[in-house]
């Protein structure tokens, strides 16, 4: 029975060590994810040069083109900061609709016009940019 | 446009953030390392008594569970519920803020988990085609136990696996899966093969076909609560309450179908897979469903060769379905760690719908009024914390139940070589786990 008792306190101070230092391990990275968003917010403060509208300080600008049904995007994952604006300025070769999932922001493409979405998210999380009609997937924003 | 399409790829709008590198690395570590603690240092002859252990909880408790007064108020209130759904589900507007999608995907499928785990298998007491089922039969006085053929032993859980994957394919896969149109012709289908399988085999074809009820019993042998081979309910510990887990033929498939079917979810939502459906000539409902399939395919061919391996090197062989149930807490924490904030958040958002279901501007029950708390939203480490260490602990539940098994099965002196392959593939589905959290 004793050898029994001590096997199960071991299977229970296992557990314990896990849980234990998977918090550790986030409370440690905390850190890093507060200083590391400047970082994110820099190249958002120069808009780039083909942008139709100049965009306002500190705004993270976002170039997409839609062809033949393909994405052309500057990255796929858009990093930003909690409360930071973003524009998006979408080119589509066909009419459709364009939204933010989970902030519920729509605008309407016209085929071979450029549109502006401003849009700025509160929350941290990942929200998908995409169109409705042809449900592509434009780029997915990270808010942190 | 109409609103309806604003949740047109399924219920919730954000995710959550990728978990810190150092993290995933952290949790891949520990699994690892405890794996091979466990299997130097843990027990060499089996420990768990499956449905002989477990501390009686005092008769008069067992007494009240299980009298006719419990039983009915639970089928009742199933009823009820169930009412209420249909009712926003047949007359309530398809639209976003129609409840159905929420109660169906969020409430019932996420909140089984969390109610079995404290509780255990209790969607057999509230399950509302049961229940038809049993009216049915007493209308016309017959058993409903009784059917017009025997189900062949060899059936098992082969049904229920098979439900699994249909509602996993509606909940992941299915086109316009947030409508009520959609939810409304599955669940069609759904009630009128279960209501025809349980008049052909009686009422046993709800404990093999019964997606809810067999996902229930599954996570539900988690629990603290269980039932003893007498029949009175015991307290026991989660991993003996799992050892008692029948072997029955398809566990393995049930079991690969739940944790396939999550890995499936996280990795469909990543941009690197949306931009492979739009590069392929696939249309993203074919695309879905291969890949749906060739997940939880994977999973079920991984186990079944590690158990063919393992059986191989303990030179006798064995039935893949023995060790299934140690893939249970793993599934357990998958699910955990990837539907947490969506529970917590969409959940309370679901209850607020709840309010109105007919679109009316009702406030029924003054649910409307409930103020959804966000806080868990902007808890990006915690979660990330909660997320690593459901998996890890998952991971580690699962090598401890394989462990036992192993020395129950094997002889002795070939029992911890044995293990390796479990072990291999477990590591294997826990570093994937992690992976996805980290860059899906």
């Amino acid at each position: 029975m004793p050898r029994f008792r001590s096997r199960g306190s071991l299977l229970s101070c296992a557990l314990v060590a896990v849980v234990l230092a998977a918090g550790l391990g986030g409370c440690g990275n905390s850190g890093e994810v507060a200083e590391s968003a400047p970082e994110s917010n820099a190249p958002s403060t120069s808009p780039s040069a083909t942008t139709p509208a100049p965009a306002t300080s500190g705004t993270r600008v976002i170039e997409v083109r839609i062809a033949d049904g393909a994405v052309q995007t500057d990255a796929d994952r858009v990093e930003v900061a909690a409360g930071q604006s973003v524009r998006v300025f979408v080119t589509s070769d066909v009419d459709d609709e364009l939204h933010v999932h989970g902030v519920d922001e729509t605008v309407d493409l016209v085929a071979g016009e450029t549109t502006t979405l401003d849009v700025t998210v509160d929350e941290p999380g990942v929200f998908d940019v995409e169109t409705h009609e042809g449900g592509l997937l434009l780029f997915q924003l990270v808010v942190r | 446009m109409s609103p309806a399409t604003l949740i047109a790829h399924g219920v919730g709008g954000r995710q959550d953030l990728p978990i810190p590198f150092e993290l995933a690395v952290l949790g891949a570590a520990l699994a690892l390392v405890v794996s091979f603690l466990v299997l130097g240092l843990a027990w060499q002859e089996p420990r768990y008594r499956g449905d002989d252990s477990g501390r009686p909880i005092p008769d008069a408790l067992t007494w009240a569970a299980d009298s006719a007064w419990t039983r009915w108020t639970l089928r009742i209130l199933g009823l009820l519920g169930a009412a209420y759904v249909a009712l926003a589900a047949v007359a309530g507007p398809d639209l976003a803020t129609n409840p159905t999608a929420g109660v169906v995907y969020v409430l019932l499928w996420v909140g089984i988990v969390p109610a079995s785990l404290l509780l255990g298998p209790v969607w057999r007491l509230v399950n509302p085609v049961r229940t038809v089922h049993l009216l049915l039969c007493q209308a016309v006085r017959l058993d409903p136990r009784a059917g017009v053929r025997r189900l062949p032993h060899t059936v098992g859980l082969w049904p229920a696996a098979a439900w699994l994957l249909a509602f996993a394919w509606l909940e992941l896969v299915a086109p316009d899966r947030a409508t009520t149109a959609v939810i409304r012709a599955w669940f069609a289908a759904f009630v009128a093969v279960s209501l025809v399988g349980a008049v052909v085999f009686g009422s046993r074809w709800f404990d093999h076909a019964d997606p809810f009820e067999a996902y229930s019993t599954l996570v539900g042998r988690l629990s603290w609560l269980g039932r003893h081979r007498d029949g009175r309910l015991v307290a026991r510990r989660p991993l003996e309450n799992l050892d008692g887990l029948p072997a029955h033929p398809g566990l393995t498939a049930a079991v690969a179908v739940l944790l396939g079917s999550t890995m499936y979810d996280s990795a469909s939502a990543s941009p690197w897979w949306a931009r492979w459906v739009q590069g392929s000539t696939l249309n993203p409902t074919t695309a879905g469903t291969v890949g749906l399939a060739a997940t939880v395919t994977l999973v079920y061919a991984t186990f079944a060769l590690a158990v063919w391996c393992a059986g191989l090197t303990a030179g006798l062989s064995t039935r893949t379905d023995l060790f299934a149930h140690s893939v249970v807490p793993i599934a357990v924490g998958y699910v955990f760690a990837h539907y947490l904030t969506l529970f917590v958040l969409e959940g309370q958002h679901t209850l607020v719908l709840l309010a109105d279901p007919l679109g009316t501007g009702a406030n029924w029950f003054g649910l409307g009024g409930l103020t959804e708390n966000r806080w868990l939203a902007n808890q990006a480490t915690v979660v990330a914390s909660l997320q690593v260490g459901a998996i890890v602990v998952g991971h580690v539940l699962g090598i401890v139940s394989a462990h036992d098994r192993a020395v129950r099965l094997f002889p002795p002196r070939r029992a911890l070589v044995a293990q390796l392959p479990l072990l291999a593939v477990m590591i294997g589905y826990t570093v994937a786990g992690l992976l996805l959290l980290f860059a899906a």
